[in-house]
C-alpha cells in the first residue's frame, strides 16, 4: 500500500478519534495544523517562541537569534525507515527537536572515529576519563627527559594496567596498586599521580586527595595542572557520594556541603590559575554540576549562559548544552533564582503551557513575570513579548497581547523574536475577530522570512485565515503564496465545495497529485452526497484506466481513483449491482429506489474507495477544522442501513440482505466498524432475529450464525 | 492487509457512545512502572515488583554515528526485591558498536551495585511496516546479551491490528516480552478499545503499558489471555519540558 495513502488513512483516524491531526502513521507523535500550540508533543513545534513548543526549541531559536548558534545546510536525507517520526513530515514546519538539531549539529569531521568510553555520553561517571588520562600521562612522560628509561617502562607499563572497575561495590576487595619500582625523583612523583589515580577510580577518595595534594607544587607542569584539577573532582565526587536515591536521582539538599565546596573552591582556583588549561572545558562543567548537586540554580543558570556565549570552549557540543540545561535547569528551578535572560524567558514560556494534563498545574502568575522585568533590563523586546504571550495564552486576552506587541513591520531578515512579536500579533489579531487585519499582516511578512522554517509556518497561518475568511479561492489563485502540498491537501480534502474541487481536478498547472486528489474529493461527496447529475459530469474527468501491467505491478498512483471505476462486484458476499456509473444514473433519475442506495451501500463498503479520509473533519482550531464548503455531511454506511429499513419499501431479499449488513456492522468485536450513530445491542438482536425469523429461508439468514 | 486497515479505521470511527466510563489510573493499583528521568520517585516505588527505569537514549544528529546519551542521575542502588529493567530509548536503530559496549557495561555496573536487573528494555516507536527491520535489529541485540539478560520491547497499540503477522512471529524467541502502549504522550489513545479487541493476535508474552492519570477499561478477554502477563504504569509529574 502506497505510504501516502496509508497516511491519509491514518490522517482520518487521527480526525475520526478526535487526536491531533495527522497520525505519523503510529502512535508515537501526530502533526497539529495550527499555530496556536498548547500541548506539547514530539511532532509540533513551530519556528517562533511557544508555550507549546518543546523549552529545547524555543531556547535553540534564542541561541540563534544571539548568533551562538548556527544553521547548516541539511545533510543527506536519512533512510525513511530509520527516522522519527515515520514517515517524514513532507514540510519544515511544523518539526521535530531531532529536525532541529540536526541543523544545528554539526556535522561529523571526516575521519572522526567512535569514541570507545564504556559509558554513555553526559553520564556523571568518574570513569569516564580513565582512557584519555593514559595518553596524556604518556605525553606527559614522554616530555620529561629527567625519568630514565627504565623508571619510564615501568611507568607506562603501570598505567596500562590501571583497570578501574569503578562498580562503587562495597564489599569488592580494595585493590592492590601494581608495585611500581621507579628510582629517580621525578619518576616517584609520577608514580604517585598513578596511586592516586588507582585509588581515584576505586573510590577511595581520601588516598586519592593525599596523592594529589602532595602533586600540587610539583616543578612538572603537567602533574601540577593535573593534580589540582583532579583535587576537584576528587572533593566532587566525595560530595556527591550519597546524593541520589537508590533509583539514581539527585535528591535535593543531599549533597554533602564541605566537599562540594571544596570542589567548588579548586575548580575556581584552576580556572583562575589555568584559564586556557587542558581541562579548563571540563572544569567549567564540571561547576555547573556542583551548582546542579548543591541545589544553586541561579549559579547553574549562569554557568550556562557562560557556557553558551562560546560553546566551542566547552567540553560538549551546542545541542549536548541545550540538552544539559533542559535536563538540569529548566524543568526543575524556579523563576527567582534565573537571572540570565535567555534562559529565564524559556522557563517562563514552559511554565505558560497549561494544556499539559496534570490536574491543578497552574501557568506561571503574571505578577512573577512582572517582578523579572529587571533581569530582561537589556532585552526589552524579548520582555515584551513575554507579557503578550502570557496575556495571549493565558489571561485569553488578546487586545492586551496586541497592546504589548510592536506594531511596526517587521525588519527584514527576521530574527526569532521579531518572527515570534509578528506571528502572535497575527493570532492575536484573528482571535479579536480581526481576520482582514490578520490576513494583510501574514501576506506582508513573507517577503521577510528567512528559511528554512518561517515561510511554511506563515503559510500555514494564511491557509487557515483563507480558510476561515471563506476565501478558498485565494489559496488556489495562481499568485498564492501558499505552495505547501500538505496544507493544500488539508484544504481540497476537508474545506473545498464542489466548485473549488473540479477547478482544482481540471487545473492545468496544478501538480498531479493535487488534481487526482481534487477529482478523488469531489467524486466521493458528489456520488455519497447525493450530487448524481454532477457526479455523472465529473466523471468524464477520471483518466483512462491505466494499461494492465505485466510483470511487477506499479503502484497505483497516489490517490488511487480505480474505484470510480467500480464495475458492481463484490469479492465477497455482496448483492448484484450495476457498475457505478449506471448506478449513479438510477440514482439521478430516481434517488430513493431502495436497490439503488444498497448498491450505493455496497460501493462504499466494497470498492475500495476511502471515505474515512476524505470525510471526517479536523479539530475545529486546526486546518480544515471549519465547517466544509462542500453541502452534505459524511456517508456513515450503518445510518444508510438504518435509514433503508426504515423504508417500508425495502422488502425480501434486499431487506434481508441490510439486516445481515447491519448486525456485521459489530462483528465479530462488538465494535461498530462501518461508521455512523451507534445503535445499542437490544437493536442488534432484534435486526439478528428479524432476518432469522421474517427471511428464514434467505441466504443471509442461513449465514448469519451470531450478533455481536 | 488493505481491508484489515479498512476495517481498522471504521473500527476506530464508531463514536463510543454507549461505552462504559473508564477507570482512571490510579499508581497505587499496580506494581510496575517505568519511571523516566526528571520525574519525581513517588511512594507507591516502596512497592514496586517491577521496575522500568529509563537510562539513555540513542539518537543520531547531524549526520554523526548514533550516540548513546545519558539519562538520570548516577547507577542506582535499589532496595527492591522485584525486577529491575534498564530502559534504552531508541531514535534509531542504527547503533555503532560501542553503544552495545555501553550497554553491555551499564549492566554490569548495575549489578556490581547489587540491582537486581533481569534485563534490558527496548523502547522505539517502531512503525509497524518496519516490524520485520525491528525483528532483525533485536535479534542482533539479543545475540549480543548475555543468556541471563532478558530483553523487553515497548509496543504500539497498533501493532495488535496492522502488524505484519510474520514479524511479529519474528520476534518470538527474541524478545522476552512486549509492552503495549496505550497512550501517546501523557494522554490515553482514544479509541484504543479497537486496537485491544484484537489483542489476539499477538502471540508473546504481553504487557499493557497505561499512563498514570489515564483512562483505562480492561478488555473482559483480557483476563484470559494466555499471553497476558500483566501493567506497566508510567509515572508522571508535572515537570515537562
Amino acid at each position: 500500500m502506497p505510504s501516502k495513502l496509508l497516511a491519509s488513512l491514518l490522517l482520518a483516524i487521527g480526525f475520526l478519534v478526535a487526536t491531533p491531526a495527522w497520525a505519523s502513521g503510529d502512535f508515537s507523535c501526530s502533526v497539529a495544523w495550527k499555530l496556536k500550540l498548547t500541548e506539547l508533543s514530539d511532532c509540533n513545534n513551530q519556528p517562533y517562541l511557544s508555550p507549546g513548543n518543546d523549552s529545547r526549541v524555543n531556547l535553540q531559536l534564542l541561541l540563534l537569534d544571539a548568533g551562538k548558534a548556527r544553521l547548516h545546510a541539511p545533510g543527506p536525507p536519512k533512510s525513511a525507515d530509520d527516522r522519527y517520526p515515520n514517515p517524514l513530515l513532507a514540510g519544515p514546519s511544523p518539526f521535530t527537536l531531532g529536525d532541529l538539531d540536526d541543523l544545528i549539529a554539526p556535522p561529523p569531521a571526516p575521519g572522526s572515529s567512535d569514541d570507545s568510553s564504556d559509558h554513555a555520553d553526559g553520564e556523571g561517571s568518574r570513569c569516564n576519563s580513565n582512557a584519555t588520562g593514559a595518553d596524556q600521562f604518556n605525553t606527559a612522560l614522554a616530555a620529561s627527559p629527567a625519568v630514565p628509561a627504565a623508571d619510564r617502562q615501568a611507568l607506562i607499563a603501570a598505567r596500562a594496567a590501571l583497570s578501574p572497575s569503578c562498580a562503587d561495590d562495597p564489599k569488592a576487595p580494595p585493590p592492590v596498586p601494581p608495585p611500581v619500582s621507579v628510582r629517580s625523583a621525578l619518576g616517584k612523583q609520577f608514580a604517585a599521580y598513578l596511586a592516586g589515580a588507582q585509588a581515584f577510580y576505586d573510590g577511595r577518595y581520601d588516598v586519592a586527595a593525599q596523592s594529589y595534594g602532595a602533586l600540587q607544587t610539583s616543578a612538572q607542569p603537567w602533574l601540577k595542572e593535573t593534580a589540582r584539577y583532579m583535587l576537584g573532582r576528587v572533593a566532587l565526587n566525595q560530595a556527591q557520594a550519597a546524593a541520589f536515591d537508590q533509583y539514581g536521582e539527585l535528591q535535593p539538599g543531599k549533597a554533602e556541603p564541605k566537599t562540594l565546596t571544596e570542589a567548588d573552591t579548586a575548580f575556581n582556583a584552576y580556572l583562575r590559575d589555568y584559564p586556557n588549561g587542558a581541562y579548563a572545558a571540563s572544569a567549567r562543567g564540571l561547576l555547573r554540576r556542583v551548582a546542579w548537586l548543591g541545589g544553586r540554580p541561579g549559579d547553574l543558570a549562569r554557568g550556562f549562559a557562560q557556557a553558551f556565549e562560546a560553546p566551542a570552549n566547552g567540553s560538549v557540543g551546542e545541542v549536548d548544552l541545550v540538552q544539559e540545561a533542559d535536563s538540569k535547569l529548566l524543568t526543575g528551578a524556579d523563576a527567582a533564582s534565573v537571572r540570565e535572560p535567555t534562559l529565564l524567558a524559556v522557563y517562563d514560556l514552559l511554565h505558560m503551557r497549561i494544556a499539559d494534563g496534570d490536574a491543578g498545574a497552574k501557568p506561571i502568575d503574571r505578577a512573577v513575570l512582572e517582578a523579572q522585568r529587571p533581569v530582561f533590563a537589556s532585552q526589552p523586546v524579548l520582555f515584551s513579548y513575554l507579557l503578550a504571550a502570557h496575556a495571549f495564552y493565558d489571561e485569553k486576552a488578546p487586545a492586551a497581547a496586541l497592546a504589548l506587541l510592536p506594531a511596526a513591520p517587521p525588519t527584514v531578515p527576521m530574527s526569532y523574536l521579531d518572527f515570534s512579536c509578528q506571528v502572535l500579533r497575527g493570532l492575536a489579531l484573528e482571535e479579536t475577530g480581526d481576520l482582514a487585519r490578520a490576513h494583510a499582516l501574514w501576506l506582508v511578512l513573507m517577503p521577510a522570512t528567512r528559511p528554512p522554517f518561517q515561510h511554511v509556518a506563515l503559510e500555514l497561518a494564511l491557509a487557515m485565515n483563507d480558510e476561515r475568511r471563506g476565501d478558498l479561492a485565494q489559496v488556489f489563485a495562481g499568485t498564492s503564496p501558499i505552495g505547501d502540498a500538505d496544507l493544500r491537501e488539508i484544504l481540497l480534502r476537508n474545506a473545498a465545495g464542489p466548485t473549488l474541487l473540479r477547478q482544482q481536478a481540471k487545473s492545468t498547472t496544478a501538480p498531479e497529485h493535487e488534481r487526482r486528489l481534487a477529482l478523488y474529493v469531489l467524486l466521493y461527496k458528489e456520488v455519497t452526497r447525493g450530487r448524481y447529475r454532477d457526479f455523472l459530469g465529473d466523471l468524464q474527468l477520471l483518466p483512462p484506466p491505466p494499461p494492465a501491467a505485466t510483470g511487477d505491478n506499479p503502484p497505483a498512483p497516489d490517490p488511487d481513483v480505480s474505484p470510480f471505476r467500480w464495475d458492481g462486484k463484490a469479492d465477497d458476499d455482496g448483492v448484484a449491482c450495476p457498475a457505478l456509473r449506471p448506478l449513479a444514473g438510477a440514482l439521478a433519475r430516481d434517488p430513493q429506489t431502495p436497490a439503488s442506495l444498497v448498491c450505493l451501500s455496497e460501493f462504499v463498503r466494497v470498492s475500495g474507495v476511502r471515505g474515512e479520509a476524505v470525510d471526517p473533519q479536523p479539530p475545529a482550531d486546526e486546518l480544515g477544522g471549519a465547517p466544509s464548503q462542500f453541502p452534505g455531511g459524511p456517508y456513515w454506511r450503518l445510518d444508510a442501513y438504518r435509514a433503508l429499513l426504515a423504508n417500508p419499501k425495502l422488502v425480501g431479499d434486499l431487506r434481508a440482505y441490510v439486516l445481515y449488513r447491519a448486525v456485521r456492522c459489530y462483528a465479530s468485536s462488538g465494535a461498530n466498524h462501518c461508521d455512523g450513530k451507534d445503535v445499542d445491542k437490544a437493536q442488534r438482536k432484534a435486526w439478528f432475529e428479524a432476518l432469522k425469523k421474517d427471511f428464514a429461508g434467505s441466504v443471509w439468514a442461513r449465514q448469519l450464525k451470531y450478533y455481536w | 492487509m488493505r481491508l484489515l486497515l479498512l476495517a481498522l479505521v471504521l473500527a476506530l470511527a464508531t463514536p463510543a457512545a454507549a461505552a462504559p466510563q473508564p477507570d482512571i489510573v490510579n499508581a497505587a493499583d499496580y506494581d510496575a512502572f517505568w519511571l523516566w528521568a526528571g520525574v519525581a520517585p513517588q511512594p507507591v516505588l516502596a512497592r514496586a515488583r517491577s521496575l522500568y527505569l529509563l537510562r539513555g537514549q540513542v539518537s543520531a544528529k547531524g549526520g554523526a554515528a548514533a550516540r548513546l546519551m545519558a539519562q538520570g542521575g548516577s547507577t542506582p542502588h535499589l532496595r527492591m526485591t522485584g525486577q529491575a529493567w534498564i530502559v534504552y530509548r531508541a531514535h534509531t536503530l542504527d547503533w555503532p558498536p560501542v553503544i552495545y559496549a555501553q550497554i553491555l557495561a551499564e549492566l554490569a555496573r548495575w549489578r556490581a551495585a547489587g540491582d537486581p536487573v533481569v534485563g534490558i528494555q527496548i523502547d522505539f516507536d517502531a512503525h509497524t511496516r518496519h516490524l520485520a527491520d525491528y525483528a532483525r535489529f533485536l535479534a542482533g541485540l539479543r545475540a549480543r546479551l548475555p543468556p541471563d539478560c532478558r530483553l523487553s520491547i515497548t509496543g504500539l497499540l497498533d501493532w495488535s491490528s496492522q502488524g505484519d503477522p510474520d514479524a511479529l512471529e519474528q520476534l518470538h524467541g527474541v524478545v522476552d516480552e512486549v509492552v503495549l502502549q496505550t497512550y501517546q504522550g501523557r494522554h490515553t489513545i482514544p479509541g484504543y478499545e479497537a486496537y485491544l479487541a484484537r489483542l489476539d493476535r499477538v502471540r508473546l508474552p504481553f504487557r499493557i503499558g497505561l499512563v498514570e492519570g489515564g483512562a483505562w477499561t480492561a478488555p473482559p478477554s483480557l483476563a484470559t489471555n494466555p499471553w497476558f502477563r500483566g501493567y506497566v504504569v508510567f509515572l508522571t509529574n508535572r515537570a515537562g519540558r
